[in-house]
């Protein structure tokens, strides 16, 4: 047929230069969502050593042994479960006993299925919720199967939380909110805080019962942070910089402390304590400490070196906080080959630095498991380094933890291999027909919302 | 932020993103993809905005993260994934000779694709995708000769256009 780049690339041209765009706000509360999300829930990587003035240590490498054996495909378990209509967006989710998927089809229906993790029976039958904006996200906690379905269409827009009973797929209450809002999903029930008027609210997961509500205030909260058992604390920053410690069953405030962090510092809380990661442009980052369990005043326990700036924070350990930082400075993303983010490992509550090391470039996630930590999801891929620092594997390929020792890699090939945390020895478990990243995972399942259907694979030990 | 940086980087926004747009949408295909990719490559530019506005070229600075996202297909995904429900409104289908068009880019590798959206969406010359790529213009003529030759290979075995496609002409 006739090719006529330049006919062909104007039309491209004229279908781009109709795609919507947001507005600029939305980028930058995007930016800013980003960063909380982060500090929420995450957790998280090839590599020259960029930040000698930072003084990141030289990558200590322990050989990795190459993979072994070779996997056919993965054993499917069941048989695929379709959908009644193919979907735009899927989300995949799974719990001990079941796998989720929940899609979004092209005219906006938003629908939820589920599967025995075990048989890869249906579990129940295609839920519909409605037709919404978009889908938003899914998640499976044990008290319930959560969707959040989007009423506008970005993020000053309505939205909903639909809680599900995991063992039927019925709706058992939904919840309005907008995107500013926070929701923390915790064992005493679905908190909510309202981004608007800092009004916040706990709600029984099976019944919806308000269990209890906290007035908004004319200091309006502005963060908050939940620390779970044994503490069962919710901690909530004001616009004042006032810290509420509140006991997360009853919503009451136990003490309220001087100096909390800033609403855009990186926090993190664990064990009593709060600790916050504040940048500050061109100087020094700060962490701090605030122990919520007295009324005691925060201190500093680091200071970061110059010009860098914290991107994700974690604990690592049962005494260990890490952090990522980097640097514009001479930085990303003008070196195609090279990292400009560390992974600093803190004993606490001191504050003393065990070690800082090279991670991959634009790491954004920590995730730690008996003290072995894992590292990555920027543009350098994934590394996993032991409790002294020293890495004992890379890949850039995305991964995640399987098990305690256990890796699992997820290439877009979707070749998946486990990956020993012990020596970094990967070894080839099968194939997959689609791109696992996108798919949820248990020990020994993998469960992938495609765009026609609900499929699970078994993951061999 | 101080005062009125919020104005600028809303400014550079308004001045810049359609560009970036089109870039993103080279590379991907995809307009969802790209209404994300352009998103997030500003959400990362406010981050660091009181930097970059020094920059001689802001612009560039945006292009390379969109091309780092758009070759990495997990990020892409996770991004889209977390962010799907904050994507603007939907698109109407593409014309057909952008679906056949986008189809057979998809054969290309990065470099051709990057260097084919650079030249025949934006109008970059030879010598700037070259100052851009930090390749040789010997190279740069390649990528294109090569993904010229790519898309024709492409385009002549292309398979009919799906349902929901429109005609552009």
């Amino acid at each position: 047929m006739p090719a006529d780049l330049d006919q062909m690339f104007a039309a491209l041209g004229r279908d781009a230069d109709a795609v919507p765009l947001a507005a600029p706000d939305a980028a930058r509360r995007r930016g800013v969502q980003r960063s909380r999300t982060r500090v929420l829930g995450a957790a998280v990587a090839l590599v020259a050593v960029m930040g000698a003035s930072a003084g990141i240590s030289a990558v200590r490498d322990a050989p990795t042994p190459p993979a072994v054996s070779h996997g056919g495909p993965l054993a499917e378990v069941g048989s695929p479960i379709a959908y009644e209509s193919e979907a735009r967006i899927t989300l995949s989710a799974a719990d001990a006993d079941r796998a989720y998927a929940a899609w979004e089809d092209h005219t906006g229906g938003i629908h939820v299925v589920a599967a025995e993790l075990h048989t890869g029976a249906t579990a129940w039958p295609e839920r519909s919720l409605g037709r919404f904006a978009g889908l938003g996200a899914l998640v499976a906690v044990p008290q319930a199967l959560v969707v959040t379905v989007e009423h506008g269409g970005d993020l000053t827009g309505k939205r909903s939380a639909y809680v599900l009973d995991p063992a039927s797929g019925r709706e058992r209450w939904h919840v309005a909110s907008t995107a500013a809002d926070e929701f923390l999903y915790t064992g005493a029930g679905l908190v909510t805080v309202s981004g608007q008027t800092g009004l916040t609210q706990a709600f029984d997961w099976v019944t919806g019962a308000r269990l209890w509500t906290a007035a908004p205030a004319t200091d309006r909260i502005v963060r908050t942070a939940a620390m779970p058992t044994p503490d069962d604390f919710l901690v909530q920053v004001t616009e004042a910089r006032q810290l509420l410690v509140r006991d997360l069953r009853t919503g009451r405030v136990l003490r309220e402390l001087e100096g909390a962090p800033s609403p855009e510092a990186y926090l993190v809380a664990s064990g009593g304590t709060l600790y916050s990661a504040e940048n500050d442009e061109g100087a020094s980052y700060v962490i701090r400490a605030t122990d919520v369990t007295r009324e005691s005043p925060s201190r500093t326990i680091f200071t970061g070196p110059e010009q860098r700036r914290v991107t994700s924070m974690a604990m690592c350990g049962p005494a260990r906080l890490c952090l990522l930082d980097d640097s514009d400075a001479g930085g990303e993303p003008f070196l195609p080959d090279g990292t400009n983010t560390a992974l600093t490992a803190l004993s606490v509550p001191d504050g003393r630095k065990a070690w800082r090391m090279a991670a991959p470039h634009h790491a954004q996630t920590i995730e730690a498991r008996d003290g072995r930590i894992l590292v990555g999801g920027g543009e350098g891929g994934y590394a996993l380094h032991d409790a002294q620092g020293t890495r004992v594997w890379r890949d850039l390929a995305p991964a995640g933890w399987l098990t305690d020792d256990k890796l699992i890699t997820l290439p877009v090939d979707g070749v998946l291999s486990a990956v020993s945390a012990t020596d970094g020895r990967a070894r080839v478990m099968g194939g997959v027909p689609v791109d696992p990243a996108t798919c949820a995972r248990t020990a020994d399942r993998l469960a992938c919302a495609t765009p026609t259907s609900l499929r699970l694979w078994e993951l061999p030990g | 932020m101080t005062p009125g940086t919020g104005d600028a980087f809303d400014a550079f926004y308004r001045d810049t993103s359609r560009r970036l747009l089109r870039y993103a949408y080279g590379l991907t295909g995809d307009p969802a993809e790209a209404q994300d990719l352009v998103q997030e490559a500003y959400a990362r530019a406010w981050q660091r905005w009181r930097r970059l506005a020094a920059y001689e070229d802001p612009e560039a600075w945006l292009r390379l993260v969109v091309n780092r996202l758009s070759t990495d297909r997990w990020r892409r995904l996770g991004v889209r994934r977390t962010h799907a429900a904050t994507a603007p409104a939907p698109v109407a289908p593409p014309s057909e000779d952008t679906v056949l068009l986008v189809r057979a880019m998809r054969t290309l590798p990065a470099a051709h694709r990057r260097a084919l959206a650079l030249h025949y969406l934006l109008d970059r010359s030879v010598a700037d995708i070259a100052a851009e790529t930090g390749a040789s213009t010997g190279t740069v003529k390649s990528w294109l000769a090569r993904g010229r030759a790519g898309l024709a290979v492409a385009l002549g075995a292309a398979p009919a256009v799906p349902e929901g496609a429109r005609n552009a002409r």
